[in-house]
């Protein structure tokens, strides 16, 4: 990202010039109060917004240049993952894992490759039967998190993944995470939660008012203790 | 695109129709009702327009000869107007039999005091609009005395004909836009019942063709079964009206045959299709642009 900002179509001022560049496979946590804009600056990654200001560059494509028929096909290279899940309940688990393949046309037999491979990843292979309600709030983020690997996105994005999950199934939910970066995935994870930042120990982008105020490239903690 | 790619779209439909059971019911009566006012405006206004032609094709133009005409060659020369669908000799002499038949009186009698009559050619045109240039033609041939039709009557009914016409496509197309209007806010409503999906697919990276398609397969068959149903509503009521007619109002002749049943049955389903795809695809258009 360089030199962006964001204005609301409201006049709201979301972000002010941001540089900020995350290497593959970096792992990397943006933490921030609620409306500090980490929220806005994820989805200008996945082109939710287009930047008023700069320019964002996604595995070298400037993302507001992208014509609106492309979006589609960066957002197949960027994996999202929210605090609330976003999954269809009245899906199974493998059906809502499977449905992401199935809207890019993905054949059968690809299919069954792959939904396997992305559940066993996070480890819920033996509920693929299972409906959302059937979840706890950290296995249903496990199934979010396979649903946006299933694709292996070079790029994955979590927004709050943990704000709607006991504690102690926080810490895994981002070890899993983590895990994931470590297979060559650029991994952000958007966060208030200062105990998981604290005991990661990871690159840590402080955004205050939609500014970056602290990059801590290694070692970070929420607060710059 | 790969085959699983449709089957997921015609399976992703069905799903929704079934699951939006009630959505989808209120989708098709609306559909339904729709396409059968229009389609009862659409029958009634070709039924005005039958009637009217079918007063004007039985009117025909009287042309009356001088006593010395060739009337041969003046039937052969109005027949070879292109505009002139038939013509018919009647002389003087069957000119005052009819007449007497037709006033009541022994023609015999009739006889007795001479002929004032004189030899007819009866002449039908093709198109009802070419009536009167018809008659002028006719009256300036040799031979011609008079030429007679029921001008103003026939003028009355041509303008009649011209109203429906008119009339019956600007409301027709005002009908046209209401049902539009009216199938592409339904299916808004089909929309907003799934926008969790829309939204999970616009995320994983869905094309919008991909989004959209379950959508326009789901307005159609709304379309096509709300057409269904209006043809058999109004094949049926319209049967019954021309049972009616045939037995109570004989001189009110409407349109009717097997044939033209299945036209209409057929127009019906089709304009539902169509509405149904055309309001989908709109309503489909909108949301994803607005998202």
């Amino acid at each position: 990202m360089e030199g962006v900002g964001l204005v609301y179509p409201d006049g709201t001022r979301a972000l002010r010039s941001i540089d900020l560049h995350i290497e593959r496979g970096e792992f990397s946590f943006l933490v921030g109060a609620s409306g500090s804009g980490k929220s806005s600056l994820l989805a200008l990654v996945y082109r939710e917004f287009v930047p008023t200001e700069g320019r964002v560059i996604v595995a070298g494509q400037d993302v507001a240049a992208l014509p609106r028929r492309m979006v589609p096909y960066l957002r197949r290279q960027v994996g999202v993952v929210f605090q609330d899940f976003r999954l269809l309940p009245d899906k199974t688990v493998w059906e809502n894992v499977g449905f992401a393949l199935d809207v890019l046309g993905t054949g059968r037999k690809e299919k069954h490759h792959k939904v396997p491979i992305s559940l066993e990843l996070v480890g819920l292979a033996d509920k693929s039967d299972a409906f959302p309600h059937q979840l706890s709030g950290g296995e249903q983020q496990r199934v979010s998190i396979a649903r946006a690997l299933v694709n292996a996105p070079p790029v994955l994005l979590a927004d709050e993944p943990t704000g709607n999950v006991d504690p102690d199934v926080s810490w895994d939910i981002v070890q899993l995470l983590a895990n994931i970066a470590e297979r060559d995935t650029t991994v952000v994870v958007g966060t208030h939660d200062k105990y998981i930042v604290d005991r990661m120990r990871r690159r840590v982008v402080n955004l205050v008012q939609g500014t970056v105020v602290r990059d801590a490239k290694q070692g970070g903690s929420y607060d710059g203790t | 695109m790969e085959r699983s790619g449709l089957e997921f779209i015609l399976l992703e439909t069905w799903t929704a129709i079934r699951r939006n059971l009630l959505i989808t019911l209120a989708a098709i009566g609306n559909m339904t009702v729709s396409v059968a006012i229009l389609g009862a405006f659409v029958v009634g206004a070709i039924n005005l327009d039958y009637m009217a032609s079918l007063q004007a094709k039985s009117a025909s133009i009287s042309v009356w000869l001088h006593d010395d005409a060739d009337a041969g060659d003046i039937e052969a020369k109005l027949f070879g107007d292109l505009r002139v669908k038939e013509t018919e000799f009647v002389s003087k002499d069957q000119a005052q039999q009819e007449w007497a038949e037709m006033a009541g009186v022994d023609p015999e009698a009739l006889k007795i005091a001479g002929n004032p009559l004189s030899d007819i050619v009866r002449v039908k045109v093709a198109d009802p609009d070419d009536m009167a240039a018809v008659a002028e033609f006719a009256e300036q041939l040799p031979g011609v005395a008079e030429v007679l039709y029921s001008r103003s009557v026939f003028d009355k009914i041509l303008l009649l004909s011209h109203g429906i016409k008119v009339s019956g496509v600007v409301v027709g197309l005002l009908l046209v836009a209401a049902t539009m209007l009216i199938v592409s806010t339904t299916i808004r409503l089909t929309i907003y019942a799934r926008r969790r999906e829309i939204r999970i697919m616009q995320l994983v990276g869905a094309t919008n063709w991909f989004i959209r398609a379950p959508l326009v397969f789901e307005g159609a068959f709304q379309g096509i079964v709300g057409g269904i149903l209006a043809a058999i509503a109004l094949t049926i009521g319209y049967a019954y009206l021309h049972s009616y007619l045939a037995e109570s109002l004989q001189f009110i002749k409407i349109v009717y045959s097997a044939q033209f049943l299945t036209a209409f049955a057929l127009g019906l389903i089709l304009a539902g299709a169509l509405f149904g795809t055309a309001g989908a695809f709109i309503s489909a258009n909108r949301y994803l642009s607005e998202a």
